[in-house]
């Protein structure tokens, strides 16, 4: 015991004092190395700053994945591409990713970004009318939008900018179909699906389910699953500002009152969905139609006047652009107004 | 011997395990960048890959202040500031514009009401978006824009001792008996006292200019949606099929009655639509069908007389 007692300490030192110096050197090595957080390192990626990542990208990086992994949402892919001012990314490029995107009203020094809202009504497989559009055109233009680089947006969305609470990407475009027609399942529907673009119907309630044209509940409720809104379009489809021949005027406030309300109550019985935006009848409103929306709870209203909509525009007072079946692919394009060049100085 | 060398340096080996385990040593995380890549190659050969930056966005920052795009300089010298700490350019610019910001926003803001007081609303406007662009926070800007430079759809009247909603709406609208539609937007029953203060809400009544821009009449819309009862089960699921009848049934008397109010008014075509409509609805309607003939006719001879 006494001779281990005499050589154990000896040995305990030696080995702890080569044991120090083992992890010193480790230590060295490894912060000279770069394996320590806090040193630059060769092989970092990213970088957090308070307000923004500097990134690397790698292989296979696109700005969606970089919207998704840092802002938590692909959708902003824009505007990465936007505040770096390059359109596509690289291997190895270093870009800036700012932790709160925010463009609201697409405000730039040369001026406003405007949503075109389409309008459609009837489709067919090959006829067309003005009020009709054929099954290529409805392809054709659909195609056009993805290929020129718009992207199609929810009514909650366009609403959302036009009450400057969020940004949406510069080029953004909402579609909207009248009516209740079936060719807006028949026809509209598969398309939208390819190309994955969210949409909206405006029902008259009247018509659903009752005529060989029209839409059923049953298949609404199948479009609802898949990304396709139903909003309002009244019961009847009167047009809202005038009274009828022997209508008083305290019966006409109360129907128009019913118009709206009633329309409102059957989509949320029949698809339990919200009911928050209003197609006016003939594009046509005047002030009472709109406080009388606005009492029932709708967010907007839509009319059919041609343009763009600016963030300040009205949200009572949307304009939206019929497509007509006679329109060209560049009467279309024309449709598309996503500018309005003003020099903000 | 052997056996005392390990021993020995058994901690040390104990330590690089721990170590290699923790992911302090190389992980397959930090995956090989692409040959390919120029940059990633500086990476690999320990080139810090954000070197360029700096430089870049204080090239950005300079370029945006010389355009007068007072907001992205400030963004690019934050990035210049964020990756060169002690910058001194870098620091002044940020201080700088952080405080020119504010104050060049509230000009344009002070400005734009100026013009908008003098009925210069689109100078006015330009002014808000300008405002806006420097300071989207500037809520008064927005207001602007989206409420004032707008118009509103409703009127306010300040309620007054004796008032009545009666007396209200006759000094709104010119008419007493439109006392219910001011009851109606402000919560209030048609019967019930006015005591002040009490601000109340009406809608505009005089139309506005809105010009009516439909490609499709009325009558059109009424007309081209074909109705068929009879093939509305299959695709609805086959479900209450009386029920809908019932309900098409009552639907296509209504526009029965509606066209023959029409036919009374002296308004044939009209009568024709809602009467197809009637039809489409129920196609065995027993009026429908010999009325739009009779109605045909007439407009035939008239057209004749012509």
């Amino acid at each position: 015991m006494k001779i281990r007692e005499g050589i154990l300490p000896k040995y305990e030192i030696a080995a702890h004092s080569r044991l120090i110096q083992g992890c010193f050197i480790i230590l060295l090595t490894l912060i000279h190395g770069g394996c320590a957080t806090f040193a630059m390192s060769p092989k970092e990626t990213a970088r957090t700053f308070p307000g923004f990542v500097a990134v690397v990208a790698k292989e296979g990086d696109t700005f969606s994945s970089l919207a998704a992994k840092y802002l938590k949402d692909p959708s902003w892919d824009w505007f990465l591409a936007e505040y770096n001012e390059i359109d596509a990314l690289k291997p190895g490029q270093a870009v800036i990713i700012p932790l709160k995107p925010d463009k609201k009203g697409g405000l730039t020094l040369r001026g406003y970004q405007t949503v075109p809202v389409l309008s459609y009504h009837n489709l067919s497989l090959s006829e067309f009318n003005k009020m009709t559009v054929s099954r290529g055109m409805f392809e054709q233009q659909m195609s056009l939008l993805k290929e020129k680089g718009y992207r199609v947006i929810s009514m909650d969305q366009f609403f959302d900018f036009l009450e400057f609470k969020a940004s949406i990407p510069p080029k953004s475009v909402v579609i909207t179909i009248d009516d209740g027609w079936l060719s807006a399942y028949e026809i509209a529907f598969p398309i939208l699906k390819k190309y994955g673009y969210p949409a909206t119907l405006f029902l008259y309630t009247d018509i659903i389910g009752k005529a060989s044209k029209a839409l059923s509940w049953n298949l609404l409720q199948e479009m609802t699953n898949e990304g396709i809104e139903v909003q309002c379009h009244t019961i009847s489809h009167r047009n809202l500002t005038l009274p009828e021949k022997k209508e008083s005027f305290k019966d006409y406030f109360e129907n128009l009152e019913k118009e709206l309300e009633g329309c409102k109550d059957t989509v949320k019985q029949r698809l339990n969905r919200e009911v928050k935006y209003l197609a006016y009848p003939y594009g046509d409103w005047n002030s009472l139609v709109i406080e009388t929306a606005k009492k029932l709870q709708y967010r907007g209203g839509l009319t059919i006047k041609r343009g763009g909509n600016p963030f300040f525009g009205h949200p009572f007072r949307v304009n939206r652009s019929e497509v007509h079946g006679d329109f060209t692919l560049s009467q279309f394009e024309k449709n598309l107004m996503v500018f309005q060049e003003q020099t903000l100085r | 011997m052997k056996n005392r060398f390990i021993k020995g340096r058994f901690p040390l080996f104990l330590c690089l395990a721990i170590l290699f385990i923790s992911g302090c040593a190389t992980s397959p995380d930090r995956s090989k960048p692409p040959p390919s890549s120029p940059a990633l190659k500086g990476q690999e050969s320990g080139k810090d890959p954000f070197s360029g930056l700096p430089e870049r966005y204080r090239v950005k920052a300079r370029a945006y202040e010389k355009r007068g795009d007072l907001p992205n300089a400030l963004r690019s010298w934050e990035v210049v500031k964020s990756f060169v700490p002690g910058d001194a350019e870098a620091e002044r610019k940020v201080a700088q514009l952080e405080n020119q910001i504010p104050a060049a926003a509230d000009q344009h803001f002070h400005k734009g009401v100026a013009f908008f007081n003098a009925y210069s609303y689109a100078l006015a406007r330009k002014e808000f978006l300008s405002a806006l662009y420097l300071n989207p926070d500037q809520a008064e800007a927005i207001q602007y824009l989206k409420e004032r430079l707008v118009g509103n759809d409703f009127l306010t009247y300040e309620v007054k001792k004796g008032d009545t909603l009666k007396e209200v709406a006759r000094k709104i609208y010119e008419d007493p008996q439109k006392d219910f539609l001011i009851a109606y937007f402000n919560g209030l029953r048609v019967e019930g006292p006015l005591e002040p203060p009490l601000l109340l809400r009406m809608p505009v009544l005089a139309p506005p200019p809105a010009k009516k821009t439909s490609a499709k009449s009325e009558a059109e819309y009424k007309s081209e949606m074909t109705l068929d009862p009879q093939e509305v089960p299959e695709r609805a699921g086959g479900t209450d099929r009386e029920k809908k009848h019932q309900e098409s049934t009552a639907l296509a008397e209504a526009h029965y009655l509606k066209g023959v109010n029409f036919f009374v008014e002296e308004q044939i075509e009209k009568a024709i639509q809602e009467w197809e409509t009637t039809l489409s609805l129920e196609p065995k309607h027993p009026k429908a069908k010999k009325d739009i003939e009779t109605a045909r006719n007439l407009l035939q001879k008239l057209e004749k007389i012509k």
